[in-house]
Protein backbone atom coordinates (compact mmCIF):
# COMPACT_ATOMS: atom_id res chain seq x y z
CA UNK A 1 0.00 0.00 0.00
CA UNK A 2 1.42 3.57 -0.98
CA UNK A 3 1.79 6.04 1.78
CA UNK A 4 -0.54 8.16 0.44
CA UNK A 5 -3.46 5.52 1.15
CA UNK A 6 -2.09 4.92 4.38
CA UNK A 7 -1.91 8.29 5.36
CA UNK A 8 -5.48 8.51 4.11
CA UNK A 9 -6.35 5.67 6.75
CA UNK A 10 -4.07 7.36 9.24
CA UNK A 11 -6.44 10.66 9.03
CA UNK A 12 -9.81 8.48 9.27
CA UNK A 13 -8.53 7.02 12.26
CA UNK A 14 -7.45 10.38 13.70
CA UNK A 15 -10.30 12.12 12.70
CA UNK A 16 -13.25 9.55 14.24
CA UNK A 17 -11.13 9.94 17.31
CA UNK A 18 -11.00 12.91 18.12
CA UNK A 19 -14.66 13.44 16.63
CA UNK A 20 -15.81 10.80 19.38
CA UNK A 21 -13.76 12.67 21.79
CA UNK A 22 -15.01 15.91 21.09
CA UNK A 23 -18.69 14.90 21.02
CA UNK A 24 -18.66 13.25 24.17
CA UNK A 25 -17.12 16.01 26.41
CA UNK A 26 -19.16 18.83 24.49
CA UNK A 27 -22.03 16.60 25.67
CA UNK A 28 -21.25 16.53 29.37
CA UNK A 29 -21.02 19.86 28.94
CA UNK A 30 -24.06 20.73 27.61
CA UNK A 31 -25.80 18.40 29.77
CA UNK A 32 -24.16 20.03 33.18
CA UNK A 33 -25.32 23.56 32.13
CA UNK A 34 -28.54 22.49 31.22
CA UNK A 35 -29.16 20.36 34.79
CA UNK A 36 -27.84 23.39 36.22
CA UNK A 37 -30.46 25.51 34.76
CA UNK A 38 -33.13 23.21 36.18
CA UNK A 39 -31.72 23.18 39.47
CA UNK A 40 -31.37 26.92 39.53
CA UNK A 41 -34.79 27.45 38.21
CA UNK A 42 -36.82 24.98 40.28
CA UNK A 43 -34.96 26.47 43.77
CA UNK B 1 -39.94 -21.86 60.66
CA UNK B 2 -40.62 -24.19 57.69
CA UNK B 3 -37.00 -25.85 56.25
CA UNK B 4 -34.72 -24.08 53.20
CA UNK B 5 -35.86 -26.75 50.88
CA UNK B 6 -39.39 -26.83 52.21
CA UNK B 7 -39.01 -23.24 50.78
CA UNK B 8 -37.64 -23.95 47.84
CA UNK B 9 -40.20 -26.43 47.14
CA UNK B 10 -43.51 -24.30 47.43
CA UNK B 11 -41.87 -21.69 45.15
CA UNK B 12 -40.59 -23.91 42.61
CA UNK B 13 -44.17 -25.86 42.69
CA UNK B 14 -45.84 -22.40 42.44
CA UNK B 15 -44.17 -21.70 39.00
CA UNK B 16 -45.01 -24.93 37.61
CA UNK B 17 -48.43 -24.36 38.52
CA UNK B 18 -48.35 -21.23 36.55
CA UNK B 19 -47.07 -22.87 34.36
CA UNK B 20 -50.00 -25.64 34.12
CA UNK B 21 -52.16 -23.01 34.09
CA UNK B 22 -50.82 -20.34 31.75
CA UNK B 23 -48.92 -23.07 29.38
CA UNK B 24 -46.51 -20.58 28.56
CA UNK B 25 -43.18 -22.12 28.50
CA UNK B 26 -44.84 -24.95 26.09
CA UNK B 27 -46.85 -23.29 24.09
CA UNK B 28 -45.28 -19.86 23.84
CA UNK B 29 -41.81 -19.69 24.40
CA UNK B 30 -40.97 -23.69 22.94
CA UNK B 31 -42.90 -22.29 19.30
CA UNK B 32 -40.47 -19.31 19.38
CA UNK B 33 -37.49 -21.02 19.63
CA UNK B 34 -38.37 -23.57 16.98
CA UNK B 35 -39.44 -20.94 14.61
CA UNK B 36 -36.41 -19.45 14.55
CA UNK B 37 -34.35 -22.18 14.28
CA UNK B 38 -36.75 -22.81 11.14
CA UNK B 39 -36.23 -19.28 10.15
CA UNK B 40 -32.73 -19.43 9.76
CA UNK B 41 -32.22 -22.02 6.70
CA UNK B 42 -35.25 -19.50 4.93
CA UNK B 43 -32.34 -16.66 5.48
CA UNK B 44 -28.98 -18.70 4.24
CA UNK B 45 -29.85 -21.24 2.28
CA UNK B 46 -30.90 -24.96 2.51
CA UNK B 47 -27.76 -26.62 1.75
CA UNK B 48 -27.67 -29.90 3.49
CA UNK B 49 -24.17 -30.02 4.73
CA UNK B 50 -23.47 -26.50 5.50
CA UNK B 51 -26.76 -26.94 7.73
CA UNK B 52 -25.74 -30.20 8.90
CA UNK B 53 -22.53 -28.46 9.89
CA UNK B 54 -24.14 -25.36 12.13
CA UNK B 55 -26.64 -26.69 13.65
CA UNK B 56 -25.48 -27.87 16.73
CA UNK B 57 -23.79 -24.17 17.32
CA UNK B 58 -27.50 -22.91 16.03
CA UNK B 59 -29.06 -25.04 18.84
CA UNK B 60 -27.14 -23.72 21.67
CA UNK B 61 -27.54 -20.16 20.83
CA UNK B 62 -31.33 -20.41 20.14
CA UNK B 63 -31.05 -21.98 24.01
CA UNK B 64 -29.18 -18.74 25.16
CA UNK B 65 -31.04 -16.52 23.32
CA UNK B 66 -34.46 -18.03 23.80
CA UNK B 67 -34.22 -19.87 26.92
CA UNK B 68 -33.61 -16.54 29.02
CA UNK B 69 -36.84 -15.59 27.73
CA UNK B 70 -38.45 -18.47 30.23
CA UNK B 71 -36.52 -16.54 33.38
CA UNK B 72 -38.30 -12.95 32.20
CA UNK B 73 -41.76 -14.56 32.21
CA UNK B 74 -40.78 -14.20 36.01
CA UNK B 75 -40.23 -10.91 36.21
CA UNK B 76 -43.22 -10.06 34.12
CA UNK B 77 -45.79 -11.62 35.69
CA UNK B 78 -44.66 -10.48 39.19
CA UNK B 79 -46.49 -7.13 39.72
CA UNK B 80 -44.92 -4.78 42.57
CA UNK B 81 -47.71 -5.95 45.28
CA UNK B 82 -46.91 -9.25 44.64
CA UNK B 83 -43.42 -9.07 44.91
CA UNK B 84 -43.74 -7.36 48.47
CA UNK B 85 -46.16 -9.69 49.33
CA UNK B 86 -43.77 -12.41 48.76
CA UNK B 87 -41.09 -10.76 50.52
CA UNK B 88 -43.84 -10.09 54.11
CA UNK B 89 -44.36 -13.64 53.77
CA UNK B 90 -40.79 -14.17 55.89
CA UNK B 91 -39.21 -17.05 53.24
CA UNK B 92 -35.36 -16.85 53.01
CA UNK B 93 -34.99 -14.45 49.73
CA UNK B 94 -32.31 -17.15 48.70
CA UNK B 95 -35.24 -19.78 48.93
CA UNK B 96 -37.14 -18.01 46.37
CA UNK B 97 -34.35 -17.41 44.14
CA UNK B 98 -32.99 -21.13 44.11
CA UNK B 99 -36.93 -21.99 44.21
CA UNK B 100 -37.27 -19.70 40.88
CA UNK B 101 -34.17 -20.84 39.18
CA UNK B 102 -35.20 -24.28 39.97
CA UNK B 103 -38.48 -23.97 38.34
CA UNK B 104 -36.74 -22.17 35.47
CA UNK B 105 -34.37 -25.32 35.40
CA UNK B 106 -36.71 -27.84 34.81
CA UNK B 107 -38.58 -25.79 32.45
CA UNK B 108 -35.24 -25.22 30.61
CA UNK B 109 -34.80 -29.23 30.50
CA UNK B 110 -38.08 -29.37 28.68
CA UNK B 111 -36.91 -26.68 26.39
CA UNK B 112 -34.25 -27.97 25.25
CA UNK B 113 -35.08 -31.60 24.68
CA UNK B 114 -38.01 -30.26 22.38
CA UNK B 115 -35.51 -28.28 20.51
CA UNK B 116 -33.33 -30.57 20.06
CA UNK B 117 -35.77 -32.66 18.42
CA UNK B 118 -36.26 -30.33 16.29
CA UNK B 119 -32.35 -29.53 15.36
CA UNK B 120 -31.90 -33.26 14.66
CA UNK B 121 -35.23 -32.73 12.32
CA UNK B 122 -34.42 -29.79 10.32
CA UNK B 123 -30.80 -29.73 9.96
CA UNK B 124 -29.76 -33.60 10.00
CA UNK B 125 -27.55 -33.75 12.84
CA UNK B 126 -26.28 -36.77 14.09
CA UNK B 127 -25.07 -36.18 17.69
CA UNK B 128 -22.45 -38.18 19.18
CA UNK B 129 -21.58 -38.57 22.55
CA UNK B 130 -24.28 -40.21 24.26
CA UNK B 131 -23.03 -39.61 27.62
CA UNK B 132 -21.88 -35.85 27.30
CA UNK B 133 -25.23 -34.45 25.69
CA UNK B 134 -27.16 -35.01 28.79
CA UNK B 135 -24.32 -33.88 31.06
CA UNK B 136 -24.42 -30.71 28.64
CA UNK B 137 -28.07 -29.83 28.86
CA UNK B 138 -28.48 -30.26 33.00
CA UNK B 139 -25.21 -28.05 33.15
CA UNK B 140 -26.84 -25.66 30.59
CA UNK B 141 -30.48 -25.25 31.83
CA UNK B 142 -28.39 -24.96 35.35
CA UNK B 143 -26.45 -22.05 34.01
CA UNK B 144 -29.07 -20.46 32.56
CA UNK B 145 -31.86 -20.36 35.26
CA UNK B 146 -29.24 -19.22 37.53
CA UNK B 147 -28.67 -16.32 35.65
CA UNK B 148 -31.78 -15.77 34.16
CA UNK B 149 -33.44 -15.64 37.37
CA UNK B 150 -30.42 -13.36 38.83
CA UNK B 151 -30.84 -10.94 36.21
CA UNK B 152 -34.64 -10.93 36.39
CA UNK B 153 -33.77 -10.27 40.24
CA UNK B 154 -31.87 -7.31 39.25
CA UNK B 155 -33.83 -6.22 36.82
CA UNK B 156 -37.21 -6.45 39.08
CA UNK B 157 -39.81 -4.52 38.21
CA UNK B 158 -37.94 -1.62 36.34
CA UNK B 159 -39.22 -0.47 33.00
CA UNK B 160 -38.20 -2.14 29.91
CA UNK B 161 -37.74 -5.40 31.76
CA UNK B 162 -38.56 -7.61 28.95
CA UNK B 163 -35.87 -6.67 26.24
CA UNK B 164 -32.84 -5.92 29.36
CA UNK B 165 -33.12 -8.99 30.71
CA UNK B 166 -31.81 -10.93 27.90
CA UNK B 167 -29.43 -7.76 27.05
CA UNK B 168 -27.93 -8.57 30.92
CA UNK B 169 -28.16 -12.27 30.26
CA UNK B 170 -26.55 -12.51 26.97
CA UNK B 171 -23.00 -11.74 27.45
CA UNK B 172 -22.39 -13.41 30.78
CA UNK B 173 -23.71 -16.95 29.32
CA UNK B 174 -21.23 -17.14 26.83
CA UNK B 175 -18.66 -19.50 29.17
CA UNK B 176 -21.98 -21.57 28.73
CA UNK B 177 -22.55 -20.97 24.68
CA UNK B 178 -18.39 -21.95 24.43
CA UNK B 179 -18.26 -24.69 26.85
CA UNK B 180 -21.53 -26.87 25.69
CA UNK B 181 -20.61 -25.98 22.02
CA UNK B 182 -16.65 -27.12 22.26
CA UNK B 183 -17.42 -30.15 24.48
CA UNK B 184 -19.65 -31.88 21.71
CA UNK B 185 -16.48 -30.68 19.65
CA UNK B 186 -13.97 -31.90 21.30
CA UNK B 187 -15.94 -35.47 21.25
CA UNK B 188 -16.41 -35.06 17.82
CA UNK B 189 -12.73 -34.76 17.03
CA UNK B 190 -11.86 -37.30 20.25
CA UNK B 191 -10.48 -35.27 21.95
CA UNK B 192 -11.25 -34.44 25.77
CA UNK B 193 -13.99 -32.29 26.42
CA UNK B 194 -13.30 -32.65 30.28
CA UNK B 195 -11.78 -28.88 30.55
CA UNK B 196 -15.02 -27.40 29.07
CA UNK B 197 -17.30 -29.40 31.58
CA UNK B 198 -15.26 -28.36 34.62
CA UNK B 199 -15.57 -24.70 32.95
CA UNK B 200 -19.46 -25.36 32.73
CA UNK B 201 -19.47 -26.54 36.24
CA UNK B 202 -17.02 -23.38 37.65
CA UNK B 203 -19.76 -21.06 36.00
CA UNK B 204 -22.80 -22.92 37.21
CA UNK B 205 -21.63 -23.06 40.96
CA UNK B 206 -20.44 -19.03 40.71
CA UNK B 207 -23.82 -18.07 39.29
CA UNK B 208 -25.23 -20.12 42.17
CA UNK B 209 -23.57 -18.28 44.85
CA UNK B 210 -23.76 -14.74 43.39
CA UNK B 211 -27.74 -15.43 42.90
CA UNK B 212 -27.92 -16.82 46.67
CA UNK B 213 -25.55 -13.70 48.17
CA UNK B 214 -27.27 -11.25 45.96
CA UNK B 215 -30.81 -12.30 47.18
CA UNK B 216 -31.74 -10.43 50.05
CA UNK B 217 -30.25 -7.37 48.99
CA UNK B 218 -32.17 -7.52 46.42
CA UNK B 219 -35.17 -7.95 47.91
CA UNK B 220 -34.39 -5.59 50.59
CA UNK B 221 -33.63 -2.93 48.04
CA UNK B 222 -37.79 -2.50 46.66
CA UNK C 1 -20.42 20.28 50.72
CA UNK C 2 -22.97 20.30 53.48
CA UNK C 3 -26.58 19.73 53.76
CA UNK C 4 -27.70 23.34 53.07
CA UNK C 5 -25.09 23.59 49.98
CA UNK C 6 -26.52 23.38 46.33
CA UNK C 7 -24.28 22.05 43.93
CA UNK C 8 -24.87 25.28 41.73
CA UNK C 9 -23.52 27.69 44.16
CA UNK C 10 -20.04 26.43 43.07
CA UNK C 11 -19.06 27.72 39.56
CA UNK C 12 -18.40 24.95 37.28
CA UNK C 13 -14.62 23.94 36.90
CA UNK C 14 -13.19 24.47 33.63
CA UNK C 15 -9.04 23.34 34.50
CA UNK C 16 -10.42 19.64 33.46
CA UNK C 17 -11.51 20.84 29.90
CA UNK C 18 -8.03 22.44 29.77
CA UNK C 19 -6.02 19.39 30.40
CA UNK C 20 -7.74 16.94 28.20
CA UNK C 21 -6.89 19.61 25.56
CA UNK C 22 -3.78 19.14 26.35
CA UNK C 23 -3.48 15.65 26.58
CA UNK C 24 -5.33 15.24 23.34
CA UNK C 25 -2.62 17.53 21.54
CA UNK C 26 0.04 15.55 23.02
CA UNK C 27 -1.11 12.90 22.02
CA UNK C 28 -1.45 14.18 18.21
CA UNK C 29 1.80 16.11 18.07
CA UNK C 30 3.58 12.74 19.66
CA UNK C 31 2.23 10.28 16.84
CA UNK C 32 2.30 12.63 13.92
CA UNK C 33 6.64 13.55 14.79
CA UNK C 34 7.30 9.92 15.32
CA UNK C 35 9.10 7.77 12.78
CA UNK C 36 6.44 5.09 11.06
CA UNK C 37 7.20 1.30 11.66
CA UNK C 38 8.98 -0.76 8.92
CA UNK C 39 7.04 -2.97 8.70
CA UNK C 40 3.44 -1.53 8.87
CA UNK C 41 4.05 2.17 7.83
CA UNK C 42 2.14 5.13 8.27
CA UNK C 43 -0.49 2.86 9.40
CA UNK C 44 1.23 2.05 12.72
CA UNK C 45 0.24 5.38 13.65
CA UNK C 46 -3.51 4.50 14.59
CA UNK C 47 -1.35 2.49 16.79
CA UNK C 48 -1.07 5.35 19.52
CA UNK C 49 -5.24 5.97 19.53
CA UNK C 50 -5.83 2.55 19.22
CA UNK C 51 -3.64 0.97 22.26
CA UNK C 52 -4.49 3.98 24.69
CA UNK C 53 -8.47 3.75 23.84
CA UNK C 54 -8.36 -0.18 24.83
CA UNK C 55 -6.31 0.37 28.08
CA UNK C 56 -9.16 2.63 29.34
CA UNK C 57 -11.75 0.65 28.08
CA UNK C 58 -10.12 -1.91 30.70
CA UNK C 59 -9.38 0.42 33.34
CA UNK C 60 -12.80 2.32 33.21
CA UNK C 61 -14.48 -1.28 33.44
CA UNK C 62 -12.08 -2.06 36.63
CA UNK C 63 -13.12 1.12 38.39
CA UNK C 64 -16.82 0.61 37.85
CA UNK C 65 -16.39 -2.81 39.22
CA UNK C 66 -14.73 -1.60 42.36
CA UNK C 67 -16.94 1.71 42.70
CA UNK C 68 -19.87 -1.11 42.77
CA UNK C 69 -18.14 -3.24 45.15
CA UNK C 70 -17.14 -0.26 47.43
CA UNK C 71 -20.95 1.29 47.14
CA UNK C 72 -22.21 -2.25 48.51
CA UNK C 73 -20.50 -2.55 51.21
CA UNK C 74 -20.51 1.97 51.89
CA UNK C 75 -24.23 2.62 50.65
CA UNK C 76 -22.38 6.14 49.65
CA UNK C 77 -23.82 7.10 46.68
CA UNK C 78 -20.98 8.66 45.82
CA UNK C 79 -19.33 5.71 44.79
CA UNK C 80 -22.68 4.96 42.79
CA UNK C 81 -21.49 8.15 40.95
CA UNK C 82 -17.61 6.81 40.67
CA UNK C 83 -19.56 4.09 38.84
CA UNK C 84 -21.44 5.18 36.47
CA UNK C 85 -19.15 7.65 36.05
CA UNK C 86 -16.38 5.46 34.50
CA UNK C 87 -18.97 2.81 33.01
CA UNK C 88 -20.33 6.16 30.32
CA UNK C 89 -16.89 6.60 29.99
CA UNK C 90 -15.87 3.48 29.20
CA UNK C 91 -18.23 2.72 26.85
CA UNK C 92 -16.96 5.65 24.56
CA UNK C 93 -13.47 4.60 24.95
CA UNK C 94 -14.62 0.63 24.01
CA UNK C 95 -16.67 2.28 21.33
CA UNK C 96 -13.17 4.38 20.09
CA UNK C 97 -11.23 1.00 20.84
CA UNK C 98 -13.61 -1.34 18.62
CA UNK C 99 -13.67 1.12 15.78
CA UNK C 100 -10.11 2.24 15.61
CA UNK C 101 -9.67 -1.21 15.96
CA UNK C 102 -11.53 -1.88 12.47
CA UNK C 103 -9.98 0.91 10.78
CA UNK C 104 -6.26 -0.61 11.41
CA UNK C 105 -7.29 -3.58 10.50
CA UNK C 106 -9.40 -2.93 7.21
CA UNK C 107 -6.31 -2.02 5.21
CA UNK C 108 -3.61 -4.25 7.20
CA UNK C 109 -5.52 -7.80 6.66
CA UNK C 110 -8.22 -6.47 4.17
CA UNK C 111 -10.91 -7.17 6.69
CA UNK C 112 -13.05 -4.99 9.36
CA UNK C 113 -13.57 -7.59 12.16
CA UNK C 114 -11.62 -10.60 12.45
CA UNK C 115 -12.18 -13.46 15.42
CA UNK C 116 -9.20 -13.40 17.61
CA UNK C 117 -9.60 -13.24 21.47
CA UNK C 118 -8.81 -9.54 22.53
CA UNK C 119 -11.53 -8.08 19.71
CA UNK C 120 -14.21 -10.16 20.62
CA UNK C 121 -13.90 -9.76 24.23
CA UNK C 122 -13.42 -6.26 23.77
CA UNK C 123 -17.06 -6.47 21.61
CA UNK C 124 -18.48 -8.15 24.87
CA UNK C 125 -17.50 -5.68 27.33
CA UNK C 126 -19.26 -3.10 25.23
CA UNK C 127 -22.66 -5.45 25.50
CA UNK C 128 -21.91 -5.28 29.58
CA UNK C 129 -21.64 -1.75 29.70
CA UNK C 130 -24.47 -0.97 27.16
CA UNK C 131 -26.60 -3.74 29.86
CA UNK C 132 -25.07 -1.90 32.62
CA UNK C 133 -26.30 1.86 31.72
CA UNK C 134 -29.71 0.25 30.46
CA UNK C 135 -30.24 -1.08 33.88
CA UNK C 136 -30.22 2.44 35.74
CA UNK C 137 -32.82 4.05 33.56
CA UNK C 138 -35.19 1.37 35.03
CA UNK C 139 -36.09 3.23 38.04
CA UNK C 140 -35.32 6.31 39.53
CA UNK C 141 -35.31 5.58 42.55
CA UNK C 142 -31.57 6.99 43.50
CA UNK C 143 -30.57 3.81 45.90
CA UNK C 144 -32.60 1.19 44.75
CA UNK C 145 -30.81 2.24 41.10
CA UNK C 146 -27.58 1.91 42.95
CA UNK C 147 -27.99 -1.00 44.27
CA UNK C 148 -28.75 -2.73 41.74
CA UNK C 149 -26.79 -1.50 39.41
CA UNK C 150 -23.82 -2.50 42.21
CA UNK C 151 -24.80 -6.16 41.94
CA UNK C 152 -24.36 -6.28 38.44
CA UNK C 153 -21.68 -4.80 38.55
CA UNK C 154 -19.81 -7.34 40.95
CA UNK C 155 -21.28 -9.93 38.92
CA UNK C 156 -19.83 -8.43 35.93
CA UNK C 157 -16.41 -8.54 37.47
CA UNK C 158 -17.36 -12.37 38.77
CA UNK C 159 -17.61 -13.34 35.11
CA UNK C 160 -14.99 -11.64 33.84
CA UNK C 161 -12.35 -14.32 34.52
CA UNK C 162 -15.23 -17.40 33.35
CA UNK C 163 -15.70 -14.92 29.85
CA UNK C 164 -12.14 -14.61 29.24
CA UNK C 165 -10.92 -17.73 29.66
CA UNK C 166 -13.87 -19.48 27.42
CA UNK C 167 -13.17 -17.20 24.73
CA UNK C 168 -9.48 -17.01 25.04
CA UNK C 169 -9.63 -21.19 25.04
CA UNK C 170 -11.82 -21.42 22.21
CA UNK C 171 -9.58 -18.98 19.68
CA UNK C 172 -6.66 -21.41 20.57
CA UNK C 173 -8.09 -24.00 19.30
CA UNK C 174 -9.57 -22.14 16.03
CA UNK C 175 -6.52 -20.14 14.88
CA UNK C 176 -7.16 -17.77 12.29
CA UNK C 177 -5.32 -18.50 9.02
CA UNK C 178 -1.98 -17.23 9.42
CA UNK C 179 -2.84 -14.62 6.20
CA UNK C 180 -4.21 -12.71 8.99
CA UNK C 181 -1.91 -13.00 12.17
CA UNK C 182 -0.97 -9.79 12.71
CA UNK C 183 2.54 -8.84 12.09
CA UNK C 184 4.58 -7.70 15.36
CA UNK C 185 5.47 -4.25 15.36
CA UNK C 186 9.05 -3.47 15.46
CA UNK C 187 8.98 -2.37 19.26
CA UNK C 188 11.93 0.25 18.68
CA UNK C 189 12.38 2.59 21.95
CA UNK C 190 10.99 5.80 19.93
CA UNK C 191 7.40 3.92 19.22
CA UNK C 192 7.46 2.14 22.83
CA UNK C 193 8.26 5.85 24.42
CA UNK C 194 5.40 7.32 21.85
CA UNK C 195 2.82 4.42 22.89
CA UNK C 196 3.57 5.29 26.78
CA UNK C 197 3.02 9.16 26.31
CA UNK C 198 -0.02 8.64 24.27
CA UNK C 199 -1.37 6.37 27.12
CA UNK C 200 -0.67 8.50 29.48
CA UNK C 201 -2.20 11.47 28.02
CA UNK C 202 -5.34 9.40 27.71
CA UNK C 203 -5.13 8.67 31.48
CA UNK C 204 -5.16 11.53 31.87
CA UNK C 205 -8.22 12.40 29.73
CA UNK C 206 -9.86 9.79 31.91
CA UNK C 207 -9.19 11.26 34.92
CA UNK C 208 -10.18 14.40 34.05
CA UNK C 209 -13.60 13.61 31.97
CA UNK C 210 -14.49 11.20 35.56
CA UNK C 211 -14.46 14.64 37.49
CA UNK C 212 -16.46 16.30 35.01
CA UNK C 213 -18.54 13.02 33.92
CA UNK C 214 -18.88 13.15 38.51
CA UNK C 215 -20.14 16.95 38.51
CA UNK C 216 -22.92 16.22 36.01
CA UNK C 217 -23.88 12.86 38.13
CA UNK C 218 -23.88 14.88 41.88
CA UNK C 219 -26.21 17.57 39.02
CA UNK C 220 -28.35 15.03 37.67
CA UNK C 221 -28.85 13.85 41.66
CA UNK C 222 -29.69 16.65 42.90
CA UNK C 223 -31.88 17.28 40.43
CA UNK C 224 -33.86 14.04 40.55
CA UNK C 225 -33.95 14.76 44.86
CA UNK C 226 -35.62 18.40 44.33
CA UNK C 227 -38.21 17.03 41.44
CA UNK C 228 -39.30 13.78 43.99
CA UNK C 229 -39.48 16.15 47.05
CA UNK C 230 -41.07 19.24 45.05
CA UNK C 231 -44.11 20.91 46.42
CA UNK C 232 -47.29 19.03 45.49
CA UNK C 233 -50.68 19.20 46.76
CA UNK C 234 -51.83 17.37 49.55
CA UNK C 235 -53.91 14.09 48.38
CA UNK C 236 -57.46 15.46 48.88
CA UNK C 237 -57.12 18.53 48.41
CA UNK C 238 -59.65 19.01 45.65
CA UNK C 239 -62.56 18.20 48.47
CA UNK C 240 -63.97 20.95 49.73
CA UNK C 241 -66.30 21.40 52.84
CA UNK C 242 -69.40 21.52 51.39
CA UNK C 243 -71.57 24.75 51.72
CA UNK C 244 -74.25 24.72 54.08
CA UNK C 245 -77.14 27.48 54.69
CA UNK C 246 -77.40 28.18 58.70
CA UNK C 247 -73.80 27.11 60.16
CA UNK C 248 -72.44 23.71 60.59
CA UNK C 249 -74.22 20.17 60.38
Amino acid sequence: MESAEQWNWVLLAYGFCYAVLVAYVTSIAVRISRTRKRLGDGA
Amino acid sequence: MISFQRQVRVIASRDLTRERRTGEVLWVTLPFGAIALLLVPLAIGTNAPMLQRIGPGLFWAVVMLFGVLISIRQTTSETLAQRDQLALTGLDPAAVYVGKATASFLFLLVFQAALGVVTVVLYDVRPKGWWLLPVTFVLVAAGLALLGTLAAGIVATGRNAAALVPLLVAPLSIPLLIGATQSLEALELGRSSLAWVLMMIVTVIALAIAGVLSARPLQETG
Amino acid sequence: MNATEHMTDRPSSTWPWVVMAIAGLVTFVASMTVGPDAVQGQLSRIMYVHVPSAWLAYLAFGVTMFASAMYLWKKDLAWDRRAVASAEIGVVFTALALGLGMIWAKPTWGVWWTWDARLTLTAIMFFVYLGYLALRRTTDDLHARAQRSAILGVLAVIQVPLVHFSVVWWRTLHQPPSILKPEPIDMDTAILVTLIIAVVAFTVMYTAMMFKRIELARLEDELLVSEQTADSPVAGAAVIAPAVDGGGA
